[in-house]
């Protein structure tokens, strides 16, 4: 809202009301989607400063590298394409929609040029799958990975 | 040949098995439609309703390590009148992953590798990786469906995919074998030898910019052929040159997308008909297609493609003239109109259907058969239905 109160210090008396039904409205609109948790990449290679770029996150998911730096196979794991946190995942880290995706993944399977990532139910699985298969990657939200690392850990 | 074709279907399918698990996998698609073509024998003779279309595939891909890999691909197609009926060693070929060169990853294919140089020509058999059952046959002329689809001998295939975009080169050298039926096909029912490809020599850049949410492309072909007159025969030797130059592109939105492909073909004949046969022509055409996607399991298909067999002569009146009226000049062109709608039933579960409206017959298989020329009408329409799952 610091936004918001600075705009309108800034206007003058009669713009005020406006200016704020407008920026309610905005800030209405994109409140989902600034209160949308964000995704980041888990993966379970262990290597001594292993960082991935977005390019190379892009070239993991697209199918264009499948192995890691030590020889290993990268197994990838996701969630269905019509799951909120899978379309979020797309845009944000490949900036491509869940379909596109699809094909293109399609598209290397059926031309015999790559193993299609491995769809697991929901969040929790997919956490787990890439904890316990070495040399998996997936993604999940921090919260997520707050949440079910730690059931994991806890006895059943 | 079918001796072989099982072999290799037998191989995919124990390899994976004997491979380890991350070493080998194998995978696969069914399908099964219902189909007619109305005034045209394009899919089906007689305006009849048929289950002409039918779909399976199995391929396996086994990694000896992270640089080397075989694959192969056994696929039964049944297309109508299309395309013959039966099974194919779809591809075969070694994928070896070259060393990075700078920021370029490099993959060489040795064998019968596919055609990755347009936008549907990778998975063209793959039925739920299409947008329609039947793809706009300017660029995707199905009575050439098997020389199209790949060849033997090497492609090689270079990506660069960092921030600024993504660059993809393809280069192939190869040739693929002509069926009996299919020189029959080109060249007319009286001929008794056989057609031969010299070579298919392609070429294609892709890229598509950090945004990824367009694609931009353009590929070139250029291909011999040569026709061997059998001992009894009313044709000669002849031969046939053929350089295509496509643009291809595609936007992606969320709710829709559009794709388009244009082409430009120059073809030349010199003799089979008679020593001093000379015939030289200049196709064009291509489609343009959009999706929208009304919820992200239904979406809706509508397209436009156009085909003119000579620019020259794009009424097609040159033709029937050049022939003595015995083939209509609506043989000269071919454009089409497809609307389309698919539902996804369940994961890997596809129903789609679809209607082309067309006027014309240039990329009706057959153009000098008289039979064809007696069935297929100015205006003329097909229809498909088509359940597909894959694995």
């Amino acid at each position: 809202m610091t936004i918001m109160e600075d705009c309108l210090r800034m206007t003058s008396p009669r713009l005020k009301p406006f200016l704020a039904v407008m920026l309610a409205f905005f800030w209405c609109v994109s409140a989902p989607a600034l209160c949308e948790e964000k995704t980041t990449i888990i993966y379970s290679y262990s290597a001594n400063d292993l960082t991935l770029s977005r390019a190379e996150i892009l070239q993991i998911f697209t199918g264009n590298r499948q192995y890691w730096p030590d020889g290993s196979k990268i197994t990838i794991y996701r969630l269905n394409s019509d799951s909120p946190l899978h379309q979020q995942f797309s845009r944000e880290h490949l900036r491509m929609f869940p379909y596109q995706l699809d094909r293109l993944w399609n598209q290397m399977t059926y031309s015999g040029q790559g193993e299609p990532p491995r769809t697991v139910k929901n969040e929790m699985e997919l956490i787990k799958a890439v904890m316990n298969t070495s040399g998996a990657i997936g993604y999940a939200t921090e919260s997520g990975m707050t949440e079910y690392s730690k059931r994991k850990a806890e006895p059943q | 040949m079918r001796m072989r074709t099982s072999l290799i279907l037998f191989a995919l399918m124990v390899l994976p098995g004997y491979a380890g698990a991350g070493n080998g996998s194998w995978h696969g698609y069914l399908s099964q439609g219902v189909t007619q073509s109305v005034d045209s024998n394009f899919l089906t003779d007689n305006e009849s309703v048929t289950g002409e279309l039918t779909e399976l595939g199995i391929n396996g891909r086994y990694e000896f390590d992270q640089n080397l890999a075989v694959v192969g691909q056994v696929v039964y197609l049944d297309g109508g009148n299309r395309y013959e009926q039966g099974t194919r060693l779809d591809y075969l070929f070694v994928d070896w992953t070259l060393p990075d060169i700078g920021q370029w990853q490099g993959h060489l294919h040795l064998g019968r590798f596919k055609n990755r140089h347009w936008l549907y020509s990778a998975t063209r058999d793959v039925p739920h990786t299409r947008a329609t059952s039947v793809l706009p046959q300017s660029v995707y002329y199905d009575g050439f469906r098997d020389i199209a689809l790949g060849s033997d001998g090497a492609l090689l295939q270079l990506t660069r995919l960092t921030e600024n975009g993504h660059w993809e080169v393809n280069w192939s050298y190869g040739r693929s074998s002509i069926s009996g039926e299919q020189t029959q096909a080109f060249l007319g029912v009286d001929a008794q030898g056989s057609a031969k490809q010299d070579y298919a020599h392609q070429f294609s850049l892709f890229w598509q910019p950090p945004s990824m949410n367009w694609r931009i492309g353009a590929s070139l072909l250029e291909s011999d052929f040569r026709y061997e007159p059998a001992p009894t025969d009313t044709l000669i030797s002849g031969t046939t040159n053929i350089r295509r130059v496509m643009l291809s592109f595609e936007y992606f939105s969320k709710n829709w997308e559009l794709s388009a492909e244009f082409l430009k073909e120059y073809q030349q004949d010199s003799g089979a008909y008679g020593p001093d046969y000379y015939n030289s022509r200049i196709g064009e055409g291509g489609f343009v297609q959009l999706r929208y996607m009304f919820t992200p399991q239904v979406s809706g298909l509508i397209m436009q493609d156009i085909y003119d067999l000579n620019r020259e002569d794009r009424d097609g009146s040159m033709l029937e003239a050049s022939t003595g009226g015995l083939i209509p000049a609506y043989f000269g062109y071919m454009d089409t109109t497809t609307v389309g709608l698919r539902w996804d039933i369940a994961p890997n579960w596809r129903l789609q259907g679809e209607h082309h409206w067309v006027q014309g017959g240039a990329r009706i298989k057959g153009l000098l058969n008289p039979q064809t020329q007696l069935q297929s009408q100015s205006h003329w329409r097909m229809w498909a239905v088509q359940l597909m799952y894959w694995f």
